[in-house]
């Protein structure tokens, strides 16, 4: 199958604030990575290693350093409807209800407009928001706010879909529930989905491969092959022979990038990590803990 | 009917029960001290209601109100037209809003009622001079609310929206516009009331002509029953043209209701 996102040697750098001046932050260096057409990818990697950031790169809202990203074997990737984005802070126009947030995305892109209100209620029923189209944001609980994010994104039906945590925010019972809806939409548009998260079951059910990201400056530490069989929602993958193990794995290998996450390049203070105690879980917030 | 709505009505039921009682008890004290202080300090509350009678019935209010009115529409016309397309195109074009900011800045801090002089002398005494200092007062605070407003937009949905694909005109008139209006409609609701004031200043500063005009008169004759019905009409006039403006943005920014 040909790669439909290619990342080469990607580095990306922001300025730091210290003191008076500004110092370099080396967020990425020297990213490489390869997503097949309808493959699903789950990103790992500690809490400010710069998943938000790549995924930023690869939509082409900011320009990289250096290295190159090819959509389709296209260099310079442009932020339109072939890439939908769902943002960690959900991000919806307070001004427009559940419907229109929804509706947004193709009003910008000219869909005709009973096509576009058709596919508006269909995926805010698949996210189960049915009642709520007139709603506005400020009068929806933060999962559901982040419910219409989702939809906004399906509505554009984008060949590629850049997910930023977008089950970060929901109760355990709804993020499992559109874990499975998310999975069923997949597997029958067969999208191309990049998908961020820091919940190793999450990643561990839904990708096809799970690239681990390292601490700053980031690149990718290692891949995993995740070798569940499709569909997934039809049986519980955690009472395969390999889902420990391979969770087990990844909580290791997390651990120890989050306590070597210690060093700002440029910058000489070093701050201090408490590493996680045995058989605590791993949570991103142990990588800001100082 | 939900409980809310019940829980509502019963509310603003309480809200005119109160402000009926406490204007009674306004009326009352006035009464009373109307009585002790003589007609020559206050008058009492029954002697402005002839003096109403009497200024709206031979057609001094309605003449008065005229004047005023056009100078005020006219000048708050003048100061939106310019006013909000300056605030858009200075928030949407950066370039523009930093050469413009500090100008706008510098006069919006100095005490414009100090330039009133200079536009007698530029203008006269006349409409034309009594326009300028309205719009003097009303047009500041109108510029510098859209420009904050634009410039506010919570960039986050701005580069939202980029994602989805919006091009430059997209972002400024379907985020930047719309995560604006409320800030608008507070400089036009600034921009209102400032004016008001505007007009009295300049009836009192140029040819006498007006509701401010018929308050210097009055007030100078000492004839206090009728100086305070220009005073409640123009208060009337403030109070129904803010609250206007407050169901409009009610009606314009749904959204709002429920983050009270
Ligand atoms: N616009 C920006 N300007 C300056 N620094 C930035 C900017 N965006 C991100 N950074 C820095 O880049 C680093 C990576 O940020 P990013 O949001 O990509 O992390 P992340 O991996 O998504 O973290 P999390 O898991 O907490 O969401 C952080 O240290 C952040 O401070
Ligand atoms: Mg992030």
């Amino acid at each position: 199958m040909a790669p439909k996102v290619v990342v080469r040697n990607l580095s990306k750098s922001f300025p730091l604030r210290q003191g008076k001046g500004y110092v370099k932050l080396n967020v990425i260096e020297d990213l490489s990575m390869s997503v097949d057409e309808k493959e699903f990818v789950v990103i790992i990697g500690p809490s400010g290693s710069g998943k938000t950031t790549l995924l930023k790169l690869i939509d082409g809202l900011i320009p990289p350093d250096s290295g190159e990203i090819l959509i389709d074997g296209t260099s310079h990737p442009k932020p339109g409807p072939k890439m939908g984005f769902v943002f960690q802070s959900f991000r919806l126009m307070p001004w427009k209800t559940v419907m229109g947030n929804v509706l947004f995305p193709l009003q910008l892109n000219h869909v005709d407009k009973k096509a576009a209100s058709d596919r508006a209620v269909k995926y805010i029923t698949q996210v189960g928001l049915t009642g709520f189209e007139n709603s506005y944001p400020s009068e929806l609980s933060g999962g559901m706010q982040q419910r219409v994010g989702l939809a906004r994104a399906m509505a554009l039906e984008p060949e590629i879909m850049l997910m930023d945590e977008p089950f970060g925010s929901l109760d355990a019972q709804t993020s499992e529930l559109l874990q499975v809806e998310l999975l069923k939409l997949w597997q029958f548009s067969n999208n191309t989905v990049i998908f961020v998260t820091h919940n190793l079951d999450e990643a561990l059910l839904l990708a096809d491969r799970i690239l681990l990201i390292g601490a700053r400056p980031s690149r990718v530490e290692e891949e995993i092959k995740v070798p569940f069989r499709r569909p997934r929602w039809t049986y519980d993958v955690r009472s395969e022979p390999e889902y420990p193990v391979l969770r087990r794995h990844l909580w290791t290998r997390l651990r120890e990038m989050v306590s070597k996450s210690g060093t700002f390049p440029g910058v000489n203070v070093a701050p201090t990590v408490t590493a996680p105690l045995a058989g605590e879980e791993w949570t991103p917030r142990m990588a800001e803990r100082g | 009917m939900s409980v809310k709505d019940v829980a509502g009505i019963r509310r603003r039921r309480v809200g005119w029960a109160t402000r009926i009682i406490i204007l009674a008890a306004l009326i009352a004290v006035w009464q009373i001290a109307a009585l002790s202080l003589g007609p020559l300090f206050l008058p009492q509350p029954l002697a402005v209601v002839y003096a109403t009678i009497t200024l709206f019935g031979n057609g001094t209010i309605e003449l008065a109100l005229k004047q005023s009115m056009t100078v005020y529409l006219i000048a708050f016309g003048i100061s939106l037209a310019i006013g909000i397309p300056l605030g858009l195109v200075m928030g949407g074009i950066k370039a523009v809003g930093d050469a413009v900011d500090s100008f706008i800045n510098l006069f919006n801090s100095m005490p414009r009622i100090a330039l009133i002089p200079l536009m007698v002398a530029w203008f006269g005494l006349g409409v034309t001079s009594k326009i300028a200092i309205v719009i003097l007062l009303a047009f500041f605070p109108i510029v510098i609310n859209t420009y904050n407003g634009v410039l506010n937009t919570d960039k986050d949905l701005l580069e939202a929206a980029t994602s989805f694909g919006a091009s430059r005109g997209q972002l400024f008139t379907r985020v930047m516009l719309r995560a604006a209006l409320s800030n608008i409609i507070t400089g036009i609701r600034l921009g209102a009331s400032v004016g008001i004031l505007g007009v009295v200043v300049a009836e009192l500063f140029t040819a006498i002509t007006g509701l401010g005009g018929l308050i210097v008169t009055y007030g100078n004759l000492f004839e206090l029953n009728y100086y305070f019905v220009p005073v409640l009409v123009l208060s009337v006039i403030g109070v129904t043209i803010s609250e206007g403006l407050k169901y409009v943005e009610k009606r314009l920014t749904p959204w709002k209701q429920f983050q009270r």
